[in-house]
């Protein structure tokens, strides 16, 4: 049996192993096809590897000199920001936005690597999936501690130096300026009973941290992890950067309906940053609550998923679109929002309107394919 | 020991030699990456930088099994692109 140039390919990369890579290796001194198909392919690969890690090795440095010369402009990252008089559904991405940032710890834990050459060279983590973690008003009453009080004299700011870029302000744009201002294909459907949506943009905008291993060290030390971060980490930056959305507010009689999209949210970092060690690490320490580590580690595929904390028993996971969605039921009030969340390639959806319920969410939901 | 210091002395003066010559492969590489398709230039640059097939995979999108197919696709349009590239400067 002979072997395409892709097997013959993952054979030099390294990538088979066991019986099959000594099949080939055999296969490989008794014919001459895949002989020569091997040596073509080994002499490009050893060019192109030449070329490549010179090109890696300079571009890394290049990148750092870049990202010393940056231009950020820097604002305070502030959650009262949001537009007072605004919708109440706001309220509730505010309060989802107070949560996250509270299990501050929980996002670098979300994100995953994978790489991509969109500026000059990075790895980027990006959200694929959205997750529920339940969090009890206990954990959040201790996290929130951590936050604002550190232990034992440290301080969650040590951790590094952070910069906010950007400004997460709604402006209203019409539809072809929406279609403009991002990089998929916009879902406007139009609504029984509603007219046409107002249209608003919500500018990307990205917050990056300067890692600070010592304040790290210190903090996990003190927190009672065993773990460290090694000292190559040092100055390293993290941003999370958070993409152009659009989202659509739809009025009628039965009150409003909002679909924002959005790619979603990605972490960046410098290449050769060993993202598992600094997950063990934080998983690592007992500040945080039992209950948050064990959901937190149990987290299957990691990599790619971002993790919305809310408290227990107020979401349901049902499936949208062929996608795995998250129904978020806001508790008793008046007028509840409610609140569909799902992700469908490499775009987040979120659905929300007062007084929705599950069935008529997804029946929504069904219209943006 | 005379012999060690002496291969010592050849290879550093042929690196600095060669660190001229990279920055020219630099630009040169860049613009090779910068005519791929993403999908091809994410899966070289991953590679390259040790990431394995299988989170190739799971970056690109392309399926496992032919990571392989389209690393060796895109490293023979590179070698070509480089070779052509090459040839018009002389």
């Amino acid at each position: 049996m002979c072997y395409d140039e892709g097997r013959i390919q993952s054979y030099i990369d390294g990538e088979i192993a066991g019986i099959e890579m000594e099949e080939i290796q055999e296969h490989l001194e008794i014919c001459e096809d895949c002989k020569v198909r091997y040596s073509n392919l080994l002499e490009n690969d050893m060019m192109v590897r030449t070329s490549m890690e010179g090109f890696i090795a300079s571009d890394r440095e290049r990148f750092n000199a870049e990202m010393a010369w940056r231009k950020l402009k820097l604002e305070r990252m502030n959650s009262e920001e949001i537009q007072e008089g605004k919708w109440k559904i706001n309220m509730l991405y505010k309060k989802l936005a107070t949560a996250a940032a509270a299990v501050g710890l929980a996002g670098f834990l979300a994100f995953s690597p994978a790489s991509s050459m969109a500026s000059d060279f990075l790895t980027i983590f990006r959200v694929e999936k959205v997750q529920v973690i339940s969090i009890t008003p206990e954990d959040m009453l201790q996290m929130d501690k951590i936050m604002k009080e550190g232990t034992g004299g440290v301080d969650i700011r040590n951790f590094g130096k952070v910069k906010v870029s950007g400004r997460q302000e709604m402006v209203p744009v019409t539809l072809e300026q929406a279609r403009s201002a991002v990089d998929f294909d916009l879902k406007i459907p139009a609504l029984d009973g509603y007219g046409k949506p107002d249209l608003q943009k919500t500018a990307g905008s990205s917050v990056s941290l300067a890692i600070d291993v010592n304040g790290v060290n210190a903090a996990l030390k003190a927190f009672g992890g065993k773990e460290r971060l090694p000292e190559e980490l040092n100055g390293k930056e993290f941003t999370l950067v958070v993409p152009t959305g659009i989202t659509a507010e739809y009025s009628g009689p039965a009150g409003k309906i909002m679909l924002a999209q959005a790619r979603g949210p990605s972490v960046r970092t410098t290449s050769g940053v060993d993202v598992k060690a600094i997950r063990q690490a934080l998983l690592g320490m007992p500040a945080l609550p039992e209950n948050f580590r064990r959901q937190l580690a149990a987290v299957e595929d990691w990599q790619h998923t971002a993790l919305i904390p809310l408290p227990a028993g107020q979401h349901t996971e049902v499936p949208v679109n062929g996608t795995g969605g998250i129904f978020i039921k806001e508790g008793n009030g008046q007028s509840p929002v409610n609140v569909l969340v799902w992700q469908k390639n490499g775009v987040i959806y979120a659905l929300a309107g007062q007084n929705m319920q599950q069935d008529k969410a997804l029946e929504i939901a069904g219209k943006i394919k | 020991m005379l012999r060690e210091s002496k291969v010592r002395e050849e290879s550093w003066e042929f690196s600095s030699e060669e660190s001229v010559i990279r920055k020219e492969d630099t630009n040169m590489v860049h613009r090779i990456l910068n005519y791929m398709p993403e999908r091809d230039r994410t899966c070289l640059i991953m590679k390259f930088s040790g990431f394995s097939y299988d989170e190739i995979a799971r970056a690109t999108g392309v399926r496992k099994a032919s990571v392989g197919t389209v690393i060796a696709r895109a490293q023979a349009r590179f070698r070509d692109r480089m070779l052509e590239m090459k040839g018009s400067e002389f």
